[in-house]
């Protein structure tokens, strides 16, 4: 899990900010750091006609809400660090350690939790030697950006589910991300995996739902149910960040990427933990810190695979 | 970063929980959602509606491997094909049921294991037959015997008005997720395909749309819902998608099967005479063009007077005709003979443009069914 050398919209740069048209690409790279001038954007407009015009007010607006969700979502996306003291003897101040960007997290509420993948953390979660100590880097209100010492309050390694708190001075600081549902997902709508492996720096890979219901091993070998495949790209960087639609909502935890054993590199089938679950337990492994190990959450929530009836 | 096969010992619990809220405090509201918009809900309703012609075909000579975690191996045998017609026929790539066919299992012998959608999820499984493959073109149509009512035949559309830039969804089942939507666009047009066959396949649909080992014999669909092409390889170094996948054009495919449906192969337009490979060709300082050596004595070619290589009374090898170009379009090697012929049909009367000793003039001929 070493560093990435990511900048701000560049991952996978032939997937965002362009929409693939039938009069050729619309390309705007444009830097979203800092302040952007945010144009109003109408409600969608139900456009029926296909004339040019209407297909590029389309394409348009579909640049502008990825600009405006990326925007709105920024504040509640948050950098997971390990600090590691070990390697500084006499370290008594915290910030003698050396930090190492891990992965990413989002708020969950108010009180100052913050879910991640299992995975993330599991390294820091094991170790015994009370030299390692878990950063959450967020943005807070004015563009600054802060950095707080957390605790592990929950785990559940066969959902790859963590739960951290961090203290923060007032609770304003902290933008809980808005949680949508994963039931009624549609294979084909567009989702949006946001990520922040250093803190001040997000970055966004963008695709489609591209299978719904699968099924994935976990850390502790147990097989994960219901997770949303798609085809934006999931990597260290935005593992533990949110997978959002359309609207904002967070529909899955970034969780796995497909890859042949040995190479590290994507292959376009990665996957989401559901948020229909996440719902479930992360509350449970807040207040209790754990789950029972019974399956009947899955049960409840994720159902069968759903298909449409023929048309 | 989660790696697929790998798993970690679980983990003494140490968390304790905050015991300063309930779980109500932290259980947060759903967000509704409107309807999707317009272009999102046409990608839905796309994939809904063509999925049910997408089927997922499984090579019954291999089988599956187990590694030491436990989590299964995909093989490579594993891949996707299409609902052609009412019949029952299928079409997938060649080496998709490479194994099969490599152990010549004949026709009308099952070869493969074909998966279909129904409603709800379930999939429905049927043996398939061979009815027919071609290696030149890296495709294959099987048979099963479903009842009608579950075959949705795919609507083909058309390749040659392809713009590069226009959307592009893929259909498939990578690494055995079956039914995997994956959307991009036209990267590039006329592409040469390396096919896992051996052969090179012109004319191929560059797209970025994620193709990986199991979306193989799947649909490239435009964004009608009309079949463009069908995936058959990627450029990769790590042997899954970098973002660059061939589909075979639908205008190939569309000429291609009904000859396999019909006839069980496909009847290559060409010349009954036999062409020096390019190391021949070196040594025997033909640098241009390609080499007749041998031509069928019953053939159209012997008739238009082509002339092959003979020995001479001393013994000295006497050089045949060199065919540079067949109707003004140059040839540098054999493999581009093979392709500007086999783009005509058998019976097309070609001008081929030959040198013989010092001189070069044309010769008339009509093509055949060629020799391979």
């Amino acid at each position: 899990m070493g560093h990435l050398s990511v900048t701000v919209l560049a991952q996978q740069p032939s997937k965002v900010a362009m929409l693939p048209t039938k009069s050729g690409f619309v390309a705007r790279r444009s830097l979203l750091m800092g302040s952007l001038a945010m144009l109003q954007v109408a409600n969608p407009r139900r456009a029926l006609g296909r004339n040019a015009r209407d297909n590029h007010d389309e394409d348009l607006e579909f640049e502008m809400r990825t600009m405006q969700l990326f925007e709105s979502t920024t504040r509640s996306v948050v950098a997971i660090q390990d600090l590691d003291l070990s390697s500084n003897v006499a370290a008594v101040d915290m910030d003698d350690g050396e930090i190492q960007g891990i992965g990413s997290g989002f708020v969950w509420d108010r009180f100052g939790h913050i879910v991640t993948n299992y995975h993330v953390i599991s390294k820091i979660a094991k170790d015994t030697s009370g030299k390692k100590q878990i950063k959450v880097v967020l943005l807070g209100l004015n563009g600054d950006v802060d950095s707080y010492n957390a605790a592990i309050i929950g785990l559940d390694a066969s959902r790859d589910l963590a739960v951290l708190k961090i203290e923060v001075p007032e609770s304003s600081v902290l933008r809980p991300a808005v949680i949508g549902s994963s039931k009624d997902l549609r294979v084909g709508q567009n989702c949006y995996a946001i990520g922040n492996p250093y803190g001040y720096e997000h970055i966004l890979t963008t695709g489609v739902v591209s299978g719904l219901c699968r099924q994935i091993p976990s850390p502790s070998g147990k097989p994960i149910f219901g997770a949303i495949q798609t085809d934006a790209s999931i990597n260290a960087g935005n593992s533990g960040g949110p997978l959002l639609d359309s609207f904002g909502r967070v529909i899955g935890i970034n969780t796995a990427t497909f890859t042949r054993r040995g190479s590290g590199t994507s292959s376009g089938v990665n996957f989401a933990v559901a948020i229909d679950l996440v719902r479930q337990v992360v509350p449970h492994l807040i207040v209790e810190g754990a789950v029972s190990s019974s399956r009947s959450v899955e049960r409840g929530v994720l159902g069968p695979p759903r298909y449409l009836s023929l048309p | 970063m989660l790696i697929f096969g790998f798993s970690l010992p679980t983990l003494p619990a140490l968390a304790l929980g905050d015991s300063t809220v309930t779980l109500e405090d932290v259980t947060p509201p759903v967000a509704p959602r409107g309807d999707l918009p317009p272009s999102e809900e046409r990608i839905a309703k796309l994939f809904e509606n063509n999925t049910f012609s997408v089927v997922n075909v499984f090579d019954t000579t291999l089988k599956p491997e187990l590694n030491l975690t436990g989590s299964v191996e995909v093989p490579e045998g594993n891949g996707t094909g299409i609902v052609w017609d009412k019949d029952g026929h299928i079409v997938t790539n060649y080496h998709v049921i490479g194994s099969a066919l490599s152990k010549g299992l004949g026709k009308k012998k099952p070869v493969a294991r074909v998966s279909l959608l129904v409603e709800d999820g379930v999939q429905k499984t049927f043996q398939a037959t061979l009815v027919g493959a071609d290696k030149t073109k890296d495709l294959a149509v099987l048979k099963i015997d479903a009842p009608e009512a579950l075959l949705h035949p795919i609507s083909v559309g058309k390749s040659s008005n392809l713009k590069v830039g226009q959307r592009c969804l893929a259909i498939g089942n990578p690494f055995g997720f079956d039914h995997t939507l994956t959307v991009g666009v036209v990267s590039g047009l006329n592409r040469d395909i390396n096919s896992q066959t051996g052969v090179i396949i012109g004319g191929g649909i560059q797209t970025d749309a994620a193709i990986n080992p199991g979306n193989s014999g799947g649909p490239l669909l435009n964004s009608e819902g009309k079949l463009i092409g069908i995936n058959a390889a990627i450029f990769t170094r790590t042997g899954t998608s970098a973002g660059i996948g061939f589909a075979i054009p639908v205008d190939a495919v569309s000429r291609v099967v009904p000859q396999l449906i019909k006839y069980g192969k496909i009847m290559h337009a060409g010349l009954k005479i036999q062409v020096a490979p390019d190391i021949v060709a070196k040594q025997l300082n033909v640098k241009k063009g390609s080499l007749v050596l041998s031509v069928l004595p019953s053939s159209t070619a012997a008739k238009a007077g082509l002339v092959a290589t003979r020995r001479g009374i001393a013994g000295n090898i006497l050089l045949g005709d060199v065919i540079l170009a067949v109707d003004n379009l140059s040839i540098k090697n054999p493999p581009e003979l093979a392709k500007a012929l086999d783009d005509h049909e058998i019976g097309d009367r070609v001008v081929l443009k030959v040198q013989r000793d010092d001189k070069v003039f044309d010769i008339h001929v009509e093509l055949e069914e060629s020799l391979n």
